[in-house]
Order: C-alpha cells, then structure tokens, then sequence
C-alpha cells in the first residue's frame, strides 16, 4: 500500500479500474494501444452527401442479419412438394421445397414475415443508396487520384449488389424468380460461342431443371457475401488512408481536413446512425408488403400473371402498399395463376 | 485573378499575381480554374450552441436523450411482447398482419430511439468544435521507398528469380496451367447430352393432341370461338418425368381469327385449320412466356420486354427487341375431330442461341 499507484487506485472508482484492467489486458496482448492512438482521432469532414455511403454500409450489415435468420428456415431444394401451411388459397398445389419454405417463413413463423420484408427492403435502399453515393463521388470529383482504385472497387461493389439482389430473387421459386431466371437464360445462351453450354451448365440441364435454385442460394449466402466483405474492407482500409475529401470552405485547404475526431462525436453520429437505418427500414418493413409471392404462385413457364395487368381490373392483387394489410391481401382475391394468365383487353 | 479585368490599382500586387500565373499552383488534372479565387478566410469563429451557453437547456437535453434511450428499451419490451400477444393463427390473414406490424413496431421503436438519441447527443451535447488534421501525400516518403526497393532487389538477390529464368519461366507455366483441373471438374454440372440437340425438339409429336394448360383436356376445333385464345400444353405432358422443363418449350397459344384474315406464306398452307393458327409461347426475345392478347388486332405482347407479335402476319415482329417470328405449330384435326400437331415445330423455339442455324 505504499507503492506509487496507490494514490491513483485509490481515486479511480470501480468501473475506471475494471476498464484500465480490461484495456491493459487487451493491449499487452494485441498492442491495439498503437491502432487506436493512430484512428481514434481521426478527422472526418461532415456534410450530408457523405452519409450516402454510410447507408449502403449499414442497409448491408441489416441485410447479414435479416438474411442470416431467413436460412435458419428457408430451404434451397427444388424438390416437388405439395403445400401443406397455413395459407389456404394455394393449399394442395404443387410447387418447390423452396416456395413452400418460404410461405412457411411467410405464413407459419412469428416475424417470419418481418425479417422477410426487412430483407427485401434492406436490399432495395442498399442497391439504391450505392447508386446515390457513387453519383455523389462522381460529381464531387472524389474518384480522381489517388482515389481511382477506391472508385473501382466501388463500382464492383454495385455489380457484386446487384448480383446479390438477383440471386436473392431468385430463391423463393415464384413466378416471377423463374420469370427474371428464364429472362437471365435467355441472356445467357445469347453469350457467342459458349452460351448454349453456360446454361446448360447453370441450370444443371435445360431450363429451369432443378438445381438452380440450390446453386444460386450457395452464391447468395457465401460466395458473394465474402467477396462483398473483403471488397468492403479495403475500401474502407482506402478511404482511411487517403483520408476523406471535402467541400471547400473558410479554414479548408487542400493539406488539411476539417471535421469531428472519430472517437467520440463521428462514432455517436455514425453509430447513432445506423440504428435510425435500422429502424426505418424495419418501420417501412412492418407497414409496407413487399414481393407477396403467394400472390403470385408457384413458377411455371407459361404463365406471366398478376404482374402487368394492363386492364387495372379489381383481380390485380399486387398492390404493393398495403398500409394496413402488411400480409398483403390474401382474402380470395388470389388465383394461385390459372384463370386471367392469358389478358386481353 | 484580379488584373483580368483590367484593374490598375496596386498595379505592383497585380504583377506579381501574373508571374504566379505562369506557374499555377494547381494539378495539370485540374479542369477548371477559377479566375478570380477568393482568398481563403480561415476558420470562422466558433459559434457557441445554446447547450454550451445555459447550463438548464444542456441538462433539458441530457434529460431528452436519455428519454429516447428510455424509449427505445420500451420498444424492445413491446417488441417482445408482441411477439407472445399476437401470435400467429393458422390461416388467420389477419393475425399475421398483427404479428408483422406490432412485432416491426416494438422494434422499430427499440432501434429509433438508440440511433435518434446518440445522434441528438453527439449533435448537442459533445464538444462541438471542428478539428483540424493535416492529409500527407498517399506516396511512401522517399526513404521509405528506397527501404522499400532494398527488400525487392534483395528477395530477388537471393532467390535468384531474375536470373534463374528457366526456372521462373517453368514457375510460371506450372501456375498457370494448375487451374485446368478445377475448370474441368465444372463439367459435370450438366448431365452428358448435348445441350443443342435438346433445344432443336419439344414435346410436340405427329398426331398429338393440343390440350388445355393446365387441365390437360383435349380441345375440338369447334370449341374455339372467332376471336377466342387457349393456352395450349400438348397431350400427356403433365405426366411426363420433365413436365416443367418440357412445358417450357412446348407451350403453345391457339387463336381463331378468320380464315381470310391470315396471310399464309408458302409451304405453310395447310399448317393451319379454318382460320386457327398455334404459335409458341416462348417469347423469341430472352423466353418470356407471351402472355398478352390483343383481341381486336390480333396482336401478341411479350410483357417482359413489350416485343409484339403480329397474328396475321405469322407473327412477325412489329415492335420491341425480339428479333424473330414466334415458330408456328403445324396443326390439323383427328377423325374424332381433335385438334392435333402434324409435327414438331420446324424451328426451335425460344431465344437465339449460338448454334442455332436461322
Ligand atoms: C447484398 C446482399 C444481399 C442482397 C441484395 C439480398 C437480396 C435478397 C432478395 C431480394 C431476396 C428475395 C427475398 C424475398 O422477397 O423473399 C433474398 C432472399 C434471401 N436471402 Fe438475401 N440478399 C443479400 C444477402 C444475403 C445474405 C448475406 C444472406 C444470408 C446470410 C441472405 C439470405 C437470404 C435467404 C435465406 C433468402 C431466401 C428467403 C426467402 O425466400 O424467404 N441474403 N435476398
Ligand atoms: S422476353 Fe419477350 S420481349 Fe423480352
């Protein structure tokens, strides 16, 4: 009790020691002392065209987790089944294991619904928000050097996106995935020289087979959400090495950046943020339907119903804002696809 | 720069100005310079917020923020509750409406009130004063690049790579090469047919009849009204191993017009049967299914792309990125009096492919 550190043990409360012990154990183990030296006051520049960026980030991480609940149920398999759930208008048909599953996520599974919608949601504002931030990089001029290799990466971050969102479309084995999946055959066999054979291989056979579904869901999960991390990583890497740009302004030179130091006003702000994208798409989530697929039945090849109904007549049941009936409108208005899938008007 | 405009005042300071303009001071890449570049103010003074002013409102508004963190743990427990209180009745739309909303309720309010509270609070509440950090050139310092070289030249030294060129050379082309079986390994993702000959035929026979999709019940020529479309599959489809590979070729639209209207080619007079025609479904384009019948005019619209077929016309092409006719189905009627196929169609249906000879 007569070293040094007594006096300083003495006026630190209890949480201040279990931190500074916490802290001193993590440190001489990782030396995380000299990272958190270098970033934790790092100066990013405030303006609201800078938040785009943060959206796609975010709506990607509610995405990782909606997605990671939606394989707790859903089931890749093309396999035969007749629906046997709680939706009555389409029981007995036959469709897809994978269908099926998701009616069941759908129908029969308390939030089910909810991560679904967060899902698809999640997917659209992530899709929509990359487009915005990359025309904010565009016309600020921030792609130029030493930026080029971010903008790049950038760019195959929104095909890798858009991959993402097909392959998730595809999966529920609706009409309309096997509509967008004959359209992508389609384009597929139009590639010279090796289409014919590309689709042969994708589909596992001729089109659609039953594989695809099971292949797409293994690009939807793994393949392409590790490619999209690593890609996410670096560009953040990146950007923290060059550091961000900024808009000109009193005090704003070339050599300097001016704005809040990262611990702690940027990461209340930015943390703080993420929770409002969270919430809003989980708010639009839960008041807003969205790709009802019992509405539009299982998939087969000659049929293109419900979706362009060019009459505008009552037995359209696609309406996507159904404010009040978040489980769409499933009260007999649906034909599981037999009776209008040939219009005239 | 000042002295554009002519202005003679301080002639010596604009003198100066146009010296410097003979060596600008900005990148080559720069596209556009200003002519008349504000010089840079500095730093504005800080303008205090209220909550730095008066100590009250910066305690009102810790009180806010700490209000919507307490709003936010409501939320979640909502959340939870509604999880327990609006269950999910089999078969009950409405209680899955209930679920989604409540459930999505509670946790928006658990996620809002975090996000707006931590926002609220580093906006009013945390120091406010902007910061300011020097950016350095992303280029290595040049002795950092030296050291850099150094590490290369070495690791080429002594490993003798530059010198050693067979053996590089045989590095390199065993890499490239050890791909080769991981490519054929893909191979088997199809089964061995050829993929060519299964495009080129469907389902569709001499004699079979054409059925209605998806019942499957036969069709007799005198069931098709003037003007009427069916949805055709051919006879026995539903039971066959591939139904729905099989449908997605062989599905086929049967439309009467009257016998005048059709303008027949050559070679393809009796293809018909008094005015009714079949042509595929399979929209020629990328294989949408042809969904959209225009009664009047007789014309056919693919919804996918809005390519649009004319009946009359065998139905050629009138608008949209389809490139081909949809194939017409010979067809006829059985002694019974059936509508049947007189053969496969003669082309292959669906979208171009490579070795697709047309
Ligand atoms: C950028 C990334 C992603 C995008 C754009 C995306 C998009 C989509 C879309 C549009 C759907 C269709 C949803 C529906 O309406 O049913 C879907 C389904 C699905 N996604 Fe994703 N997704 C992404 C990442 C992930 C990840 C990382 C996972 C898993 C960890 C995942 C798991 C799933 C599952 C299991 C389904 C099928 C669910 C169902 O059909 O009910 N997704 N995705
Ligand atoms: S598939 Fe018919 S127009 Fe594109």
């Amino acid at each position: 009790m007569t070293t040094t550190q007594t006096p300083d043990a003495q006026s630190k409360s209890r949480g201040q020691r279990f931190t500074s012990a916490a802290a001193n154990y993590i440190d001489e183990r990782t030396s995380i002392s000299g990272l958190v030296k270098e970033v934790g006051r790092k100066i990013f520049p405030d303006h609201w065209s800078f938040m785009l960026g943060e959206v796609a980030l975010y709506s990607f991480i509610v995405i990782l987790l909606s997605g990671t609940f939606l394989t707790f149920f859903f089931q890749a398999s093309m396999v035969e089944v007749h629906y046997d759930g709680s939706y009555a208008p389409l029981k007995g048909i036959e469709m897809s294991a994978a269908m099926a599953s998701t009616l069941d996520i759908s129908f029969d599974i308390r939030g089910g619904l909810l991560m679904r919608q967060v899902h698809h949601w999640a997917a659209l504002l992530f899709v929509a928000s990359i487009g915005l931030h990359m025309l904010r990089v565009y016309f600020t001029g921030a792609f130029r050097k030493p930026r080029e290799i971010n903008w790049f990466i950038g760019f195959v971050l929104f095909i890798l996106a858009m991959a993402e969102g097909f392959t998730g479309y595809s999966l529920p084995d609706d009409l309309l995935s096997g509509n967008g999946l004959r359209i992508i055959d389609g384009m597929v066999k139009g590639i010279p020289v090796i289409g014919t054979w590309i689709s042969y291989l994708l589909f596992g056979g001729e089109f659609p087979g039953v594989d695809i579904v099971s292949r797409l869901y293994i690009l939807h999960i793994m393949l392409l959400p590790a490619i999209i991390i690593a890609a996410l990583g670096v560009h953040m890497l990146l950007l923290v090495i060059n550091k961000h740009t900024q808009f000109a302004g009193p005090g704003h030179t070339n050599d300097n950046v001016v704005g809040s130091p990262v611990m702690p006003g940027f990461a209340a702000k930015a943390g703080g943020f993420f929770f409002i994208v969270f919430g809003v798409i989980t708010l639009i989530a839960s008041t807003f339907s969205i790709n009802p697929v019992w509405v539009y039945g299982p998939y087969d090849p000659s049929l293109f119903q419900q979706v362009l109904n060019l009459t505008g007549t009552s037995d359209s049941p696609t309406a996507p804002c159904d404010l009040f009936r978040p489980g769409g409108r499933p009260n007999g208005s649906v034909s599981p696809g037999r009776s209008t899938s040939l219009r005239r008007w | 720069m000042a002295d554009d405009h002519g202005d003679t005042a301080g002639s010596k300071a604009a003198g100066k100005d146009v010296a410097q303009h003979s060596a600008p001071a900005y990148d080559a890449g720069t596209a556009v310079v200003a002519s008349e570049e504000v010089p840079n103010p500095g730093f504005p003074p800080y303008r205090p917020r209220v909550t730095d002013l008066d100590p009250k409102v910066d305690k009102q508004q810790e009180r806010r923020v700490s209000a919507l963190f307490f709003v936010s743990i409501i939320g979640s427990v909502l959340a939870v509750a509604a999880y327990i209180v609006f269950p999910i009745i089999p078969g009950d739309m409405d209680s899955v409406r209930n679920n989604t909303l409540f459930l999505g309720l509670g946790i928006t309010l658990g996620l809002l009130g975090i996000g707006i509270g931590a926002v609220h609070w580093s906006k009013a509440l945390m120091e406010g004063h902007d910061l300011v950090e020097q950016r350095h050139s992303t280029r290595g310092s040049e002795e950092t690049r030296a050291k850099a070289l150094e590490v290369f030249t070495l690791g080429n030294k002594e490993s003798g790579f530059g010198r050693r060129t067979m053996l590089r050379n045989t590095l390199i082309g065993a890499l490239v090469v050890t791909p080769l079986p991981a490519i054929v390994l893909f191979r088997d993702l199809a089964p061995a047919d050829d993929p060519v000959k299964l495009l080129k035929h469907t389902f569709w026979e001499p004699g079979m009849r054409l059925t209605r999709d998806p019942s499957g019940t036969p069709i007799k020529a005198s069931d098709l009204t003037l003007g009427s479309a069916f949805q055709v599959i051919p006879d026995g489809i539903n039971d066959s191993e591939h139904r729905i590979e099989e449908k997605a070729k062989a599905a086929v639209l049967l439309v009467r017009l009257k016998p005048e209207e059709l303008e027949i080619s050559e070679g393809r007079e009796n293809w018909s049967y008094d005015g009714i025609v079949a042509y595929s479904k399979i929209c020629t384009h990328v294989g949408c299914p042809v969904a959209l019948y225009e009664q009047q005019t007789h014309h056919l619209l693919c919804p996918c792309h809005q390519s649009q077929f004319d009946i009359k016309r065998e139905a050629a092409v009138i608008f949209g990125p389809a490139k081909r006719p949809l194939p017409q189905l010979p067809i006829s009627v059985d002694s019974e009096g059936y509508l049947i196929a007189t053969s496969d169609f003669m082309e292959p249906i669906g979208p171009s492919f490579w070795e697709r000879q047309l």
